[in-house]
């Protein structure tokens, strides 16, 4: 396929580059196109999972509307422990942690892949506690702890807080 | 040369059993219908009556235990007309998913032809969070065309009010319902007039092209369309849909866009790199099949889930060569778009061409498709994929 270099928009960053098509985004009234090419733009790199999500043509039914904000526990916490929005200052931060270092390391991308695969599972578990609001409070703040890791650029440190804060939640609620 | 079940077993080629996180069994408790549309796909082959609470039970149980405790198990009840079973098949559902433990997770849906829903199941169904889906081939003129009665009701083989009564029973209970929309000879000239009926009554759907199988063949020449034709008013449709500000939802549409602008993200089973990691389907005697629509079609049976553990049915020679069926495809080798396309759906290809390692032979109108939606969303036309 062609490939649209004179059209691409470099993207700079102290780790990696990435080139990501230019969208033609005056031309988009529809809302729902809108947010998908939002979602596009955030994470230009591709997702996260490799399973995805499949919709069957043999069912209309929509079983993803019913997710919200699909089962992240780092998101959970942030918005249940204090009632930040899912695009606070935090989850930007985890968020571009991920999107351009993790995802540029099979290690990472390995990491990210198991994290959506469990988290859904671990917010279902947790949300099904009556102290459930105690335990993402503690979340939160290993989440300030991991943030504060990537701002110093110990990316090493923030990865091994991230997994063990993984491996702590599975084993208290999902093992 | 296709190794045997044994050899496969033996050899450690586990990416077999290696199913996906967004696994579905699809269950088809009856191949049965009080409708007869003129394009169902059902073979005449197909497994005839009904699933009795053993095979019922073998399935869920087989397939939970499989996929293991915590995770989410996928659930699609299909058919046939699955209500047919009448609510105490699905309450006997409940009742077996209960009693696995706390520790198995179940999501069910149910895809109906809506003619059957009451509002004691309407509520059954809300209570243990079943999704719903209906089948609608647009406004009244239309649906009927294709989508009726075997047997006169109410003087006529109309299928669309009791349809549409069955949605109103649905959304008074705060519980919405998408439909699939078969495009076919009788309403695809209209395509216009389907979304604008989809727009007022604010239904959600997905539109699949029918599939050259059971009923279709004998009504091939009244209802068949070719990819052009099929390409052409997906074409319409994005753009009506694009162009749209208080757009409904299509799922399929979302589907095309999402591949694009994801990287495999959204997906639909036609364009999925390996649809049989996510689903298999088991009819009303317990027979496994790669979807339903194979169903009776004795090369595609992986097994009995009476007779067999799922993972011996998992292991079936034939699962493998469609698990790869995507990278082997020799016409989509040289592709642009294979990546995101992966040969299109397997059913299709058998259907059309007697070969399922063939490439699906609505082809063309996906490439038109994924051409356009480039040319819509990026400045300058296509994407690297």
């Amino acid at each position: 396929m062609e490939t649209l270099e004179k059209n691409l928009i470099f993207k700079e960053n102290p780790e990696i580059s990435v080139f990501v098509p230019t969208i033609g985004r005056n031309r988009i009234k529809n809302p729902i196109v809108g947010r998908m090419v939002e979602i596009y733009e955030k994470y230009p790199q591709g997702i996260i999972s490799d399973d995805g999500i499949m919709s069957h043509s043999k069912g209309s039914h929509n079983k993803h509307s019913k997710g919200g904000g699909g089962g992240c526990y780092l998101t959970t916490a942030c918005t249940k422990a204090t009632n930040l929005p899912d695009d606070c200052y935090e989850l930007n931060v985890l968020r571009n942690f991920r999107d351009n270092i993790l995802m540029s390391q099979p290690s990472g991308k390995k990491a990210v892949r198991e994290y959506y695969n469990m988290a859904p599972e671990i917010v279902r578990a947790v949300e099904e506690r009556k102290d459930a609001q105690n335990i993402w409070q503690s979340v939160y703040k290993e989440i300030r702890r991991a943030v504060s890791l990537v701002l110093s650029r110990d990316f090493e440190g923030a990865f091994r807080h991230y997994k063990e804060l993984s491996l702590d939640l599975k084993q208290k609620y999902l093992d | 040369m296709t190794q045997t079940t044994e050899e496969i077993e033996t050899s450690g080629n586990f990416d077999l059993l290696n199913l996906r996180t967004n696994f579905t069994a699809i269950i088809e408790p009856t191949h049965s219908c009080n409708l007869e549309c003129k394009y169902c796909y059902v073979n005449k082959n197909a497994e005839k009556g009904r699933m009795n609470i053993k095979t019922l039970e073998n399935s869920i149980r087989n397939v939970s235990e499989f996929i293991g405790k915590r995770k989410i198990i996928d659930f699609l009840w299909h058919g046939g007309e699955p209500l047919l079973m009448k609510l105490d098949f699905f309450k006997e559902v409940i009742n077996i998913q209960k009693g696995m433990g706390e520790e198995y997770k179940f999501d069910n849906a149910i895809q109906t032809n809506g003619t059957l829903i009451t509002e004691e199941i309407t509520d059954f169904f809300k209570d243990y969070k079943f999704n719903v889906g209906l089948s609608l081939d647009g406004p009244e003129e239309l649906n009927n065309k294709t989508r009726i009665y075997k047997h006169v009701k109410n003087g006529s083989k109309n299928t669309f009010k009791d349809i549409l009564n069955s949605m109103k029973i649905l959304r008074d209970r705060d519980m919405e319902a998408d439909v699939i929309v078969t495009l076919n000879k009788q309403n695809i000239k209209n395509i216009k007039l389907i979304y604008q009926f989809l727009k007022d009554y604010k239904i959600n759907a997905k539109f699949n092209p029918l599939v050259c199988s059971g009923r279709t063949i004998e009504n091939y020449e009244q209802l068949a369309i070719s990819p052009e034709e099929y390409g052409e008013a997906k074409l319409n449709l994005f753009d009506m849909w694009f162009n749209d500000e208080r757009p409904p939802h299509l799922r399929c549409l979302e589907g095309f866009l999402g591949n694009i602008l994801s990287k495999n993200h959204f997906h639909e089973c036609t364009f999925s790199d390996s649809c049989q990691k996510s689903i298999l389907s088991i009819g009303p005697s317990g027979n496994v099949y790669p979807c339903g629509e194979f169903n009776g079609i004795e090369e595609f049976r992986y097994g009995n889930i009476n007779k067999e553990n799922l993972k011996k049915i998992l292991l079936h020679p034939m699962r493998e060569k469609l698990i790869k069926r995507a990278e082997n495809i020799e016409e989509c080798l040289n592709c642009e778009y294979k990546k995101l396309c992966h040969g299109g759906c397997m059913r299709n290809a058998y259907a059309y061409r007697g070969n399922v390692m063939d490439k699906d032979p609505y082809c063309p109108a996906y490439k038109s498709l994924f051409k356009h939606i480039s040319n819509k969303i990026f400045e300058n036309g296509c994407k690297e994929v």
